[in-house]
């Protein structure tokens, strides 16, 4: 056991700190920060100014021990354009993300859950094709273009701005932009819903449960469902992915202010520091969702607990 | 609950059930007869699709859709059943009629502890809260198993396949029913679990009151247990009757295959003239489990010496667990020993490696258990067979000519050669599986439980094919089983290990007729129908 | 000199009829909350340290500068408006004195002097060794002294005389920020919580979300005509339209080129195109470097052929209507009297001449390379394709080269280089001619440089850059534009086009610039 956490936190070390290399590495090759952080036609003098004021005049090396040293004190820098550290920001903008993400994965969960629910039991009726459809549908559809369609569908045709709503936002607000970010998770946890449980039911346990006399919504609800939903657990460890990287173009068209847009905003004005942190934080959130994911096996399985 | 009337506890009359169209009969079953009276227990005997099965099923209300009740009646103490799958059929199931299947294990949800499952069957049958977890202490206590607070908290996983059929039959009870449907509950057991749970079940018959509908394809299970024997073949009763009648008088074919399949006595002749071909001398074997702190060393095989005769078969016989499966790795150099030699005619190859190992492995050939997993299925049977001839470096025309005189030998026709595994039932793919092996001419043959997976009377027929193949081709064989049937049909030696050592050993004929240790003793008489002295 | 004393009269006059006609401020209940999608809020709020596009469209909200330009009459706005200032004068060749306005109050009651004013152009923020805001430092190019005189006036000295001082006000070093309160937060807090003089006064600021302003009544130029302004950050240009629309939003900002006719064509919505100061260009590489040793385009005969082979009026039309056009080179409508209506380029759409000019070069159809920054200057890309297609005609062979940002692009080799050029207010062609092509410009000597002006330009510049007087001023002018064009470093487009959708209700019109003010001149 202690071997096991031990493993897992080196290599999720090992991870974030290839993660931090790399992204400090294309950020300096990728364009000079200075450069963006003056005006286009900025004249040499103001550039070198930004230049020397980043750091960026140092050799390559010197700023990627600086930069891990400042690390391991726990400073994660400055933003280059407000000076406010990036972590702050980051804080700032992360109840917004979470409130978005949490949602969006609740809808997709219980939708998700429950229109695979729905057409496992319907096996090869028009109800199933239609979810299926419905599946594919969500998976294949890209989230921006599907954002952009409930916007202006909204706007255009029921005069009702679906976009962020700033400060002063209603609940409701939420809605729209959260559909948009689940939906392709809503799509797979669907299919697989069906897939696993139509396997479930088939499993002896279920026909044994049948003979004891339970009867058939108690099968499904207690026997069934929690069964089949085991292995969606990986799934949703998975999707988290897909819901960050869903998070930054769904947080963009609907003017949501989460780190998505705020990674979308850095990476444009090259604000390094900011850029660095994010890109550290999100491999710690996948990194820690996967150790969460390994650890709810645990919980919920007990034939993984025995091993 | 008034059982004491004469009203049968279950009644079947005239039942026909139609296949869906498409399948390789018209009927699943037709006209059914069955009757049970209070108390009693009545052996439905049969191979798999004879459809005794089926019968349970729709006694259970639990036919699948796709088969349909086209004529006849089911009564449950004389009352009539709804159709079948109807909601009312839930108050039956429990109180009325309850029902085990073969792998216990697998018919218990995984993820929730035994206890509380078994609390489930009383709640939803209405019985208050706070009398179920009594009740079920009590139903655990009396299916004996030892530790019933442990057990009630336990997953199934936790459990072996003998202490899960406890549980399920714990279950089964929970409600006290009329009739309990065991449909082949001691299958996947080892001959003394299957015992114990074989007279746990007479036990509980008694003490409950139950009627017991018994499906089984073994007759020395019907021997230790059936009041009546009723034996089905392809969805039809060719014989009932009350079961001292049917077992020292039977009367069609078929049953008395089935009975000659359950006989249990060596039938090779002792041979004098030895001469080993095959030999292990003092093997050990020790596994290490576990890391770091809670390393355990495991001792798999220990000082195991065994020799066999050219031309003779030497069986392996014992439970799960008692280490012949470790041996037949170490024999096969595909784990090395902790000590100890294995000598292929005469010569030390226990360190052998490289080439020389490749010589050996040549020679020494295996069948394993699943034919299913053994075959790949993109292979065409033709080109399975001929594979190991070509990786040996046999051209590949000469390679398949051997190879399709080979399936000819094994009893498959050669149409067979150009089609999938996936088409051939389990025991054709046995017989395919040995052809693979013998093509290669090897001296010596390892069958690792080769037809412990296979129906009864398949199981015969592939026995048969092995001693057959064996005069014809000269090779010697060892031959793992946890059968003591397969044992006694197959084998000129016996070798019977427990824990990982050698109890007894010696010809098949001494062993079986005089076993000198108590293990080798106990282990005969749990056998099916030992009891009883049907087979004298 | 006498274009500024005019123009002090007249607006003078003309502010103060507005404010009598207006003497109490309007109910606060009539009084809209406008709401503004902007595409991006820049993260400071400083008005110099946040110079950009984004921040000034809040900016001049939230402070006054010295002085102004009159859009709201002329959408040029060529002519200057006392604002802070009340007036100016030249006391010596090298000072100017600028009077202030009496009794203008910050956003916390607190009285503006001069030292708030020498504070905000101060030697500190501006133009010392290490300014705290280094956007700022090329406006304020020359100062060598700020000094509050009395308590409503300040002197500004410069190195050498410059006339043209007050347009400088206009700019965003003329901001006048207040010094007491900015002392007190600090150059970062302030940043945050930015306060002025101007029509609104700060609620709350979030960089992420949104900037929210409410009517600052104290204003003293009032009344302020609306209740509150929130600028609202909305990336997505289809998202802002849908807020708009759905009437949510009462402005948004940046329409794509290619949406305009939609925006038009939504029931209650009006779409405006303004030409704006800023023209995007490419440069010519002329110069031989390491990374490009046998550059063709070190050829002024090449160039020539190059600039006479397109059709810029006709790309121009095709792509913008009638939204912009293509002036001759440095000759801008925002220069006033330097403007001449009737002059033409040296170098314009000529297939034949530009055949001609190709004839006489050694150029045998090598790939010229033009880097583009994706998506930075609207409709670039597209008019560069017509380009590229009208210099094959003629056997040039040039391929574009698309970056994601500038210093990829500014990365040689390179043989063209796309960039803008701004007009910034001078009240002469100062800063595109001198300050964007002179010796200290980065297309001299920049690590990206592209040119080595000619003996002529340079003797030009020096002369233009000395004269106080308008005549002696413009020949110099023109001197330069006929040596820069018989050189032909780099060729102009078009004016640049920001877009405004507007709720058709609300009526106001920020005349030809990026910069948007909802005061009461400019919400009529």
């Amino acid at each position: 056991m202690i071997g096991f956490i031990f493993s897992k936190v080196a290599r999720a070390v090992i991870t974030l700190l290839v993660t931090v290399t790399l992204v400090f590495i294309f950020i300096r090759f990728s364009g000079d920060p200075a450069a963006a952080l003056a005006p286009p036609d900025a004249p040499q003098e103001v550039i070198d100014q930004y230049r020397r004021a980043l750091g960026l005049d140092q050799p390559f090396w010197v700023q990627y021990t600086g930069y891990l040293n400042r690390l391991a004190h726990g400073d994660f820098g400055y933003s280059i354009h407000s000076g406010r550290p990036s972590l702050q920001i980051f804080l700032d903008r992360l109840p917004a993300t979470l409130r978005l993400g949490g949602i969006a994965l609740v809808i997709s969960l219980v939708a998700g859950l429950g229109l695979g629910a729905v057409a496992a039991l319907n096996r090869g009726r028009p109800v199933d094709r239609a979810v299926m459809g419905f599946s594919v549908f969500a998976f294949a559809m890209p989230n921006f273009l599907f954002g952009l369609v409930v916007i202006l569908t909204g706007s255009l045709m029921f005069q009702v701005y679906l976009g962020g709503q700033g400060a002063s936002g209603s609940i409701f607000g939420v809605v729209a932009p959260a559909l948009t970010l689940g939906l392709a998770s809503m799509g797979s946890y669907a299919r697989f819903t069906r897939s696993s449980l139509l396997e479930t039911i088939n499993k002896p346990f279920m026909l044994a449960a049948e003979a004891r006399g339970i009867p058939y919504k108690r099968r499904l609800l207690r026997h069934a469902l929690p069964n089949a939903a085991i292995p969606l657990v990986t799934l949703v460890g998975l999707s988290l992915g897909s819901l960050i990287a869903g998070s930054v173009v769904t947080e963009q068209v609907f003017a949501w202010p989460g780190v998505g847009q705020l990674l979308v905003r850095s990476v444009a004005t090259r604000d390094i520091a900011t850029v660095q942190f994010l890109v550290l934080a999100i491999a710690a959130t996948m990194v820690i969702a996967n150790l969460i994911v390994d650890l709810l096996y645990l919980v919920i399985d007990p034939r993984i607990r025995a091993r | 609950m008034s059982r004491t009337s004469d009203i049968p506890v279950l009644t079947v009359r005239d039942l026909t059930i139609a296949l869906p169209s498409g399948a390789d009969r018209d009927f699943a079953v037709t006209d059914i007869d069955l009757t049970i009276a209070p108390g009693q227990t009545l052996c439905l005997v049969g191979e798999s699709g004879s459809g005794k099965s089926v019968v349970a099923q729709a006694v259970m209300g639990m036919l699948a859709p796709v088969l349909r009740v086209q004529s006849g009646e089911i009564a449950l103490q004389g009352v009539s059943n709804p159709p079948q799958r109807s909601p009312e059929y839930n108050k039956l199931r429990g109180p009325q009629v309850a029902m085990v299947f073969q792998d216990a294990i697998s018919s218990l949800n995984p993820i929730q502890r035994v206890g509380h499952q078994l609390e489930e069957i009383l709640q939803v049958h209405g019985v208050p809260r706070q009398q179920c977890r009594g009740r079920v202490m009590e139903m655990l206590a009396a299916v004996m198993l030892p530790d019933p607070q442990r057990a009630y908290r336990s997953y199934p996983h936790e459990m072996s396949g003998g202490q899960a059929q406890r549980i399920v039959i714990a279950g089964a009870l929970l409600l006290n029913p009329s009739l309990l449907i065991a449909d082949e509950p001691t299958t996947a057991l080892d001959v003394t679990t299957q015992a114990e749970i074989l007279e746990l079940i007479e036990k509980l018959k008694v003490q409950f009151n139950t009627s017991v509908l018994f499906i089984t394809h073994d007759f020395g299970v019907v021997a230790d247990i059936a009041d009546q024997v009723v034996v089905m073949k392809d969805g039809q009763i060719v014989e009932a009757g009350s079961a001292p009648d049917v077992l020292q008088n039977p009367q069609h074919e078929y049953t008395k295959r089935l009975l000659a399949a359950s006989d249990l006595q060596g039938n090779r002749p002792v041979q004098l003239h030895a001469e080993p071909i095959f030999e292990a001398r003092d093997l050990s074997l020790t596994y290490t489990r576990g890391m770091f702190f809670n390393r355990t060393q495991v001792p798999a095989v220990r000082n195991v010496s065994l020799s066999l005769v050219k031309g003779q078969t030497l069986a392996v016989v014992g439970e799960s667990g008692s280490g012949k499966s470790s041996l037949s790795k170490c024999l096969l150099r595909l784990q090395d020993v902790d000590s100890g030699q294995v000598l292929f005619k005469g010569q030390d190859i226990t360190r052998r490696s490289g080439a020389e190992l490749q010589a050996f492995r040549a020679k020494v050939q295996v069948v394993l258990q699943d034919p299913f997993g053994a075959l790949d299925p993109r292979f065409k049977t033709i080109d399975a067979i001929a594979e190991g001839l070509i990786i040996h470096g046999v051209p590949k025309v000469e390679a398949h000519a051997r190879a399709l005189e080979m399936l000819q030998l094994v009893g498959l026709k050669p149409q067979a050669a150009d089609r999938y595994p996936q088409e051939f039932s389990g025991g054709q793919r046995q017989r395919i599986c040995i052809a693979r092996a013998l093509v290669l001419q090897p001296e010596v043959l390892i069958a690792d439980e080769a037809v412990s997976a296979l129906d009864v009377s398949i199981q015969v027929q592939v026995l048969e094919l092995f001693a057959d193949l064996q005069k014809r081709l000269g090779f010697s064989m060892v031959f793992i089983t946890h059968d003591l049937h397969v044992a006694a049909a197959i084998s000129d030696q016996v070798l019977v290990m427990q824990h990982g050592r050698v109890v007894e050993q010696g010809p098949t004929v001494e062993v079986f007729a005089n076993p000198a240790e108590d293990y080798t003793r106990a282990l005969l008489e749990s056998a099916p129908g030992q009891k009883r002295g049907r087979v004298a | 000199m006498k274009l500024t004393r005019r123009t002090l009269l007249s607006t003078a006059a003309a502010i103060g009829t507005v404010t009598m006609m207006n003497p109490l401020p309007a109910l606060a209940q009539d009084r809209p909350n406008l709401l503004i999608a902007v595409d991006a809020l820049w993260e400071t709020m400083d008005p110099v340290i946040g110079i950009s596009t984004s921040g000034a469209r809040v900016h001049y909200n939230l402070f006054d500068t010295l002085v102004r330009r009159n859009r709201w009459d002329d959408a040029d706005g060529t002519e200057l408006v006392p604002w802070l200032a009340t007036s100016w004068e030249r006391t010596t060749p090298t000072v100017w004195t600028f009077h202030l306005r009496e009794g203008v109050k910050f956003h916390d009651g607190h009285v503006m002097d001069a030292e708030d004013v020498a504070f905000s152009i101060s030697e500190q923020r501006l133009w010392g060794e290490n300014p705290e805001a280094p956007r700022g430092t090329r406006y304020a190019n020359g100062i060598i002294r700020v000094e509050a005189t009395g308590p409503l006036t300040v002197e500004i000295e410069t190195e050498v005389p410059d006339p043209s001082i007050a347009y400088r006000m206009v700019t965003p070093v003329g901001f006048v920020l207040p010094k007491h309160y900015y002392e007190e937060v600090g150059l970062e807090a302030f940043g945050q919580n930015p306060m002025g003089t101007g029509p609104y006064k700060l609620v709350s600021f979030d960089p992420s979300t949104e900037l929210v302003a409410e009517a600052f009544d104290d204003h003293w130029n009032g009344p302020v005509p609306a209740q509150s302004l929130t600028f609202r950050i909305v990336p997505e240009y289809s998202t802002r339209f849908a807020g708009l629309a759905a009437g949510e939003f009462d402005v948004i900002v940046s329409i794509p080129a290619d949406q305009v006719e939609q925006v038009r064509n939504t029931p209650g919505i009006v779409a405006l195109e303004k030409s704006i100061e800023n023209y995007p260009m490419f440069a010519f590489n002329t110069l031989n470097t390491e990374e490009l040793p046998d550059n063709p385009l070190t050829d002024v005969n090449l160039r020539k052929a190059m600039v006479s082979a397109v059709d810029r009026d006709g790309i121009a039309q095709a792509l913008w209507g009638g939204a912009t056009y293509v002036p001759a080179p440095f000759n801008f409508p925002e220069y006033g009297d330097y403007f001449d209506p009737d002059r033409k380029a040296a170098y314009s759409y000529d297939p034949d001449r530009a055949r001609e000019l190709l004839a006489m070069t050694d150029y045998d159809g090598e790939e010229l390379i033009w880097h583009i920054t994706r998506g930075f200057y609207p409709n670039y890309e597209v008019a560069a394709e017509f380009m590229v297609e009208q210099w094959r005609d003629i056997g040039i062979n040039v391929r574009i080269r698309v970056v994601d940002n500038f210093s990829l692009a500014y990365q040689r080799p390179f043989h063209m280089l796309n960039m803008s050029m701004s007009s910034e207010f001078s009240g002469d062609p100062y800063r595109p001619l001198w300050l964007d092509w002179g010796p200290n410009s980065s297309r001299v000597n920049a690590s990206h440089k592209t040119w080595v002006p000619t003996e002529g330009y340079l003797e030009a510049g020096e002369r233009f850059a000395a004269a106080q007087e308008f005549e002696e001023r413009n020949a110099a002018y023109l001197d330069m534009v006929r040596e820069w064009e018989d050189d032909t470093p780099g060729m102009y487009f078009w004016r640049n086009v920001v877009s405004y959708g507007v709720r058709e209700d609300l009526n106001w019109d920020p005349g030809n610039s990026a910069v948007t003010i909802f005061d009461r001149l400019y919400i009529k």
